[in-house]
């Protein structure tokens, strides 16, 4: 697992997500390719979200249209990780 | 068949916990949204919602009573009492058994649920107190006011997402209106501020994380609100027998389905409820001068809801007055519909028609006359009050107004 390129992670996330082969699976490969709308694409962001266990920020979705632009963010993210948190405890 | 009108209104919301309080803020454009207080939402991506501020529960209910109830009951059952005694009746025996309460809601007793999942899934506690089923009840509020008046007529809940309080308003309508019941108490509240809930909106990334600014081109998503509004429904000739105050007529009632998408809303959908509405209440198009829209300051729903009043009202569209108030209430989900109706039939009622707060530029994509900021004086004759539900669930009001 460790010895996986994050491309190789986004792209193995993307296939687990469409039940495709990861050889179906390009850098260039677009959202829209994928047959997915708006909120397939909050899905598949959630599953990476779980992958890479980071949060990613609302505007950095908005420019998350393909396999290749989805490396570049994860990327960005993990050079510049916001700080953990951690659920609060409900108010009485 | 019967006319039937709003003889009573009660709100509790971001804008007040009342009547007075609400309009007065709605017609200055005065928003209540702020950060949230009731959460901490330090690991959260938003901060800001419409709370109900100041409301203490403790003046409103015996300590033996309040265990038993979830926020959202707590404010739908306070906007209920202001309603019933704003409208003056007095429910005789026969009176009660042919009035029912009809009440919206999505979440139901959400803030009770999260606080029990937390004691079990995070302190590992098991044992609850018995109070969470009652609580967490979506009709809870129709019970506990059905129970408090003896109102022995049909009382039910709807729960359609944030179409919950017009679907409700609607059958109240229609049952009065058929001459199945005299009389309702009718509406929809919501409390869906706490950790779990907020988080789950996160994840739709559709909140704001400043401000709603409905149909402005920098609009940045919505705001989650919370409150509850209720009314008095009756038929006209019970209401002017017994000399009551007459605040609008309840003139029409529309649904639609937009068979479409679970999140992504339909204009031919919308826009069916909308012509339903202005069909079931004998109205043209022409005599609408004001549409209190669904307007979440969503990129998906404001383009849609601006095409689908010009699919329904067609050249007569640049003659009719929008806004969106949730601008200032927050989107108060299964009670936005009640909230927003009380600001349509105040609106009618005032000759004012309150506008879209925060707005600051104009969408191309919008193309419709936004009420911008500050609210006119125009008496129209006609209004309608827009709700679409996520799933695709459109229900929209049309209200006449009173000259008496």
């Amino acid at each position: 697992m460790s010895d996986e390129t994050i491309a190789q992670r986004v792209i193995r996330v993307f296939a687990t997500f469409k039940k495709v082969p990861v050889e179906d699976i390009r850098m260039d490969t677009t959202f829209e390719e994928l047959g997915l709308d708006s909120l397939d694409g909050l899905n598949l962001i959630f599953e990476l979200e779980e992958e890479f266990d980071m949060v990613v920020p609302d505007d950095k979705v908005q420019s998350m249209k393909s396999v290749s632009e989805v490396v570049e963010a994860i990327e960005s993210i993990m050079a510049n990780p916001p700080p953990p948190t951690s659920p609060p405890v409900p108010a009485a | 068949m019967k006319r039937v009108v709003i003889t009573g209104i009660g709100v509790v919301s971001a804008l007040g916990n009342n009547t007075a309080d609400f309009w007065d803020a709605l017609s200055h454009g005065r928003p209540g949204i702020g950060p949230i207080t009731k959460v901490d939402t330090s690991s959260l991506r938003y901060h800001n919602a419409a709370e109900v501020k100041g409301f203490i529960p403790e003046e409103h209910f015996e300590e033996r009573l309040l265990p038993w109830l979830d926020p959202f009951a707590q404010y739908g059952m306070v906007a209920a009492r202001e309603a019933i005694t704003d409208s003056g009746i007095e429910f005789t025996d026969e009176l009660k058994a042919r009035t029912g309460v009809i009440t919206g809601s999505c979440l139901g007793g959400k803030v009770t649920e999260d606080r029990m999942f937390y004691k079990m899934y995070a302190e590992g506690k098991h044992r609850n107190q018995p109070i969470a089923i009652p609580s967490a009840m979506a009709n809870a509020v129709a019970s506990h006011v059905s129970m408090e008046f003896g109102l022995m007529g049909a009382s039910f809940t709807l729960s359609t997402a944030c179409s919950s309080a017009n679907h409700a308003l609607g059958q109240a309508f229609w049952l009065i209106r058929q001459g199945s019941m005299s009389a309702a108490v009718a509406g929809g509240s919501e409390a869906p501020i706490c950790y779990g809930h907020l988080r789950a909106w996160e994840a739709m990334r559709v909140v704001s994380p400043d401000t709603c600014r409905p149909f402005s081109k920098d609009r940045t998503g919505m705001i989650i609100g919370e409150g509850g509004a209720m009314f008095v429904m009756e038929t006209l000739d019970a209401a002017q027998e017994r000399g009551a105050k007459i605040y609008a007529e309840i003139a029409g009632f529309g649904m639609s389905s937009d068979a479409h998408h679970l999140t992504m809303p339909l204009a031919a959908g919308a826009a069916k409820a909308m012509a339903e509405a202005l069909a079931d209440g004998n109205l043209r198009p022409d005599d609408v001068g004001y549409i209190n829209a669904h307007g979440t300051a969503t990129q998906a729903n404001d383009p849609m809801e601006s095409e689908a009043i010009r699919l329904a009202f067609g050249k007569h569209t640049d003659k009719i007055a929008v806004s969106s108030t949730k601008s200032m209430h927050g989107h108060a989900l299964g009670a936005a519909g009640a909230i927003e109706a009380a600001g349509t039939i105040l609106g009618l009622h005032h000759g004012i028609l309150p506008p879209t707060a925060n707005f600051r530029e104009t969408d191309p994509a919008c193309d419709i006359d936004v009420i911008q900021n500050e609210a006119r004086q125009i008496q129209v004759e006609a209004a309608v009050s827009n709700s679409f539900a996520f799933g695709g669930l459109n229900a929209v009001l049309a209200f006449r107004r009173w000259d008496g």
